[in-house]
């Protein structure tokens, strides 16, 4: 159909030649819903604590408080919605590429229940006060003890997929998949050691103490970042993007040096959160260097990415899904540019506790993370339902309009309070005063919290539209056959092949 | 005796050393046809039967 689509060698079918497997879509249907359900919960929460920042008066206690639902929404959007994506497209992925069916349908199911499981132990958890405290490491040890097994059985599910497969070359999104699960298995071990307060108590001790616990947290805290929020999600990028642009990836030797640089350099950046702390000095150092030699892996990636469509431009003027990918990765470009400039001391100092992390933190949560998911649960549902195409084009325009227009009114409004609040803090006058009380500082933030929560309130809008579209479009009777020769109706979503 | 800043510049120089034997490979002039190939991995992909 597309007439510069590159044709791949028509002599390669190795699937085909030997036993076809017969891939397990059916998990991937409930991953993909668990996805857009814990998402719109997790945007919602997230709109309502907006809220509760400029109207105080939204804390409902003891159980509706800022405090308490200010995890619920970070876990939910990363963990709940961010992670059911990962599973969804990380057990599509691995099928689709190795050409075998997953390891174990007892595993993937165990993993998808186990995981709404814990989803429900750590968010029950905070809304009734239990929590470790540790941020993005917030379920006690009994939900911590459930998710190792849980995460046990996703590995081994994911290795066993790739020890059967039929390609011999392990293909690069695989690479980023199984960092990103090895990783943060070791993250989540070693920050979560604990005892028990009590026998039967669901309170802990950490085994950690002091600046020790410090470094452990955010060296969890920002690989975190590097593992969950960013390695699965290249994932996503090296397969969805090929795909619903039906051309290969801009440079596999490119893709390889990228996936080694991240791996080698990523963890060494955690310090960068614990800039002028009692952490030795040498460590801030250090830390601050690594985020610095981060940026040029981040930026050949994100290059990589883009230059897939190098000579197939005219593919993005009319192509809606293709258009949020190559938005996630401007995001993305954008958030691996401001990382490494606020990882600067002097940058630091202004920016640290200020507002301004907060921009930071949803040009990389909204623009990248959620945006890439959009676009790769925006192909798979016409894939996985048998569907020719979404419900309507349309409106996945209107969702990626709304959104975007969301996330630039969150941002813009976080840089400005984040940047005044900062200067705020530290103005003072001629004889040695400060300037401002710090109440004076709050009030001014009042009317950017207002824009910040209208600037979410149009990100929710736009994904209860995708919910909609995604209703639609499985409810729709025109389901077309699963064959080969399926022509494909809407640009590219499906590849033409030999 | 081995100590710890010996330790760790060893492990410095090692993890610096294999990634640019990674470069080094990635981008030999042999080997750009085998790994370019890859590239086509997920476009080769039969659209079979589902369960
Ligand atoms: C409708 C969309 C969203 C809204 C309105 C929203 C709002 C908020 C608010 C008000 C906070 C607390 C800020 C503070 O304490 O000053 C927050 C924190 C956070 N949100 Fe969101 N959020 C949204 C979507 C997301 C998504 C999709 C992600 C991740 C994929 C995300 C990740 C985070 C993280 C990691 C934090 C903690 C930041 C930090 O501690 O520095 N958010 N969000
Ligand atoms: C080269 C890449 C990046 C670097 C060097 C970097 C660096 C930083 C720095 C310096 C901070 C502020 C620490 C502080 O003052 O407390 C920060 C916070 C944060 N960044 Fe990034 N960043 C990068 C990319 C990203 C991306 C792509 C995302 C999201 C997908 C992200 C998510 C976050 C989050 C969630 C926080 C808040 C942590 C917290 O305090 O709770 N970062 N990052």
């Amino acid at each position: 159909m597309s007439q510069t689509a590159i044709a791949p060698p028509p002599k390669v079918a190795p699937a085909a030649a030997a036993s076809r497997p017969v891939y397990d879509e059916t998990i991937l249907k409930y991953f993909t819903i668990a996805a857009m359900f814990w998402g719109i919960a997790g945007f919602a929460v997230g709109l309502l604590i907006a809220v509760q920042m400029a109207f105080p008066d939204f804390n409902i206690p003891p159980y509706l408080t800022f405090g308490r639902l200010r995890p619920l929404h970070t876990s939910a959007v990363i963990f709940a919605f961010g992670g059911n994506v990962l599973f969804a497209t990380s057990y599509h992925v691995v099928q689709r590429t190795c050409r075998a069916r997953l390891f174990s349908d007892g595993l993937s199911w165990f993993t998808f229940w186990g995981y709404q499981t814990f989803i429900l132990m750590a968010g029950l958890g905070y809304v009734f006060g239990v929590t470790q405290g540790k941020e993005y490491a917030e379920p006690e040890w009994y939900a911590d003890l459930w998710l190792t097994i849980v995460w046990v059985a996703y590995l081994i599910n994911f290795l066993g997929t790739l020890w059967k497969r039929q390609e011999k070359h392990i293909y690069v999104a695989n690479w980023f998949y199984l960092a990103f699960i090895v990783t943060v298995a070791i993250l989540h071990l070693v920050n979560n050691v604990s005892v028990p307060i009590q026998i039967g108590s669901v309170h802990s001790y950490s085994a950690w103490a002091g600046v020790q616990s410090a470094l452990i947290q955010w060296w969890y805290g920002h690989n975190a970042v590097g593992f969950f929020l960013t390695a699965g999600f290249l994932g996503i990028m090296y397969y969805y993007i090929p795909k619903q642009a039906n051309r290969p990836v801009y440079s596999y030797r490119l893709s390889i040096i990228h996936f080694w640089a991240l791996i080698f350099i990523y963890i060494w950046a955690g310090p960068h959160h614990l800039l002028y702390t009692a952490l030795p000095d040498w460590a801030q150092t250090l830390g601050m260097t690594f985020s610095i030699i981060l940026w040029m892996p981040s930026w050949g990636g994100m290059i990589n990415g883009m230059m897939t469509l190098s000579g197939a431009w005219h593919k993005l003027r009319d192509d809606p899904i293709l258009q949020f990918m190559i938005i996630a990765l401007s995001f993305y470009g954008m958030s691996t540019f401001e990382g490494p400039l606020m990882s600067i001391k002097a940058v630091n100092s202004l920016s640290h506790y200020t507002d301004w992390t907060i921009g930071h933190v949803h040009a990389g949560a909204l623009g990248w993370v959620a945006f890439i998911s959009f676009g790769a649960i925006y192909y798979l549902v016409p894939h996985l339902w048998k569907k020719p195409g979404m419900y309507s084009t349309k409106l996945i325009s209107l969702h990626l309009w709304v959104a975007t227009v969301g996330i630039v009114v969150y941002i813009t409004s976080m840089w400005v309070a984040g940047i005044m609040q900062g200067l705020m803090w530290r103005a003072y006058n001629e004889m040695g005063f400060l300037t401002y009380s710090f109440v004076e500082t709050v009030a001014a933030m009042h009317p950017y919290y207002i824009i910040r929560a209208i600037g979410g309130l149009l990100f929710l809008l736009g994904a209860l539209i995708m919910v909609f579209n995604i209703w639609k479009t499985i409810a729709s009777p025109d389901s077309v056959a699963s064959e080969t020769d399926t022509p494909s109706l809407t640009p590219a979503a499906l590849p033409e092949h030999v | 005796m081995m100590n710890l800043s010996l330790m760790g510049g060893l492990i410095t120089l090692a993890f610096t050393l294999t990634f640019l034997g990674i470069a080094l490979w990635a981008y030999w002039p042999k080997n750009k046809d085998a790994l370019q190939a890859h590239r086509l991995i997920p476009l080769q992909d039969e659209d079979t039967d589902h369960v």
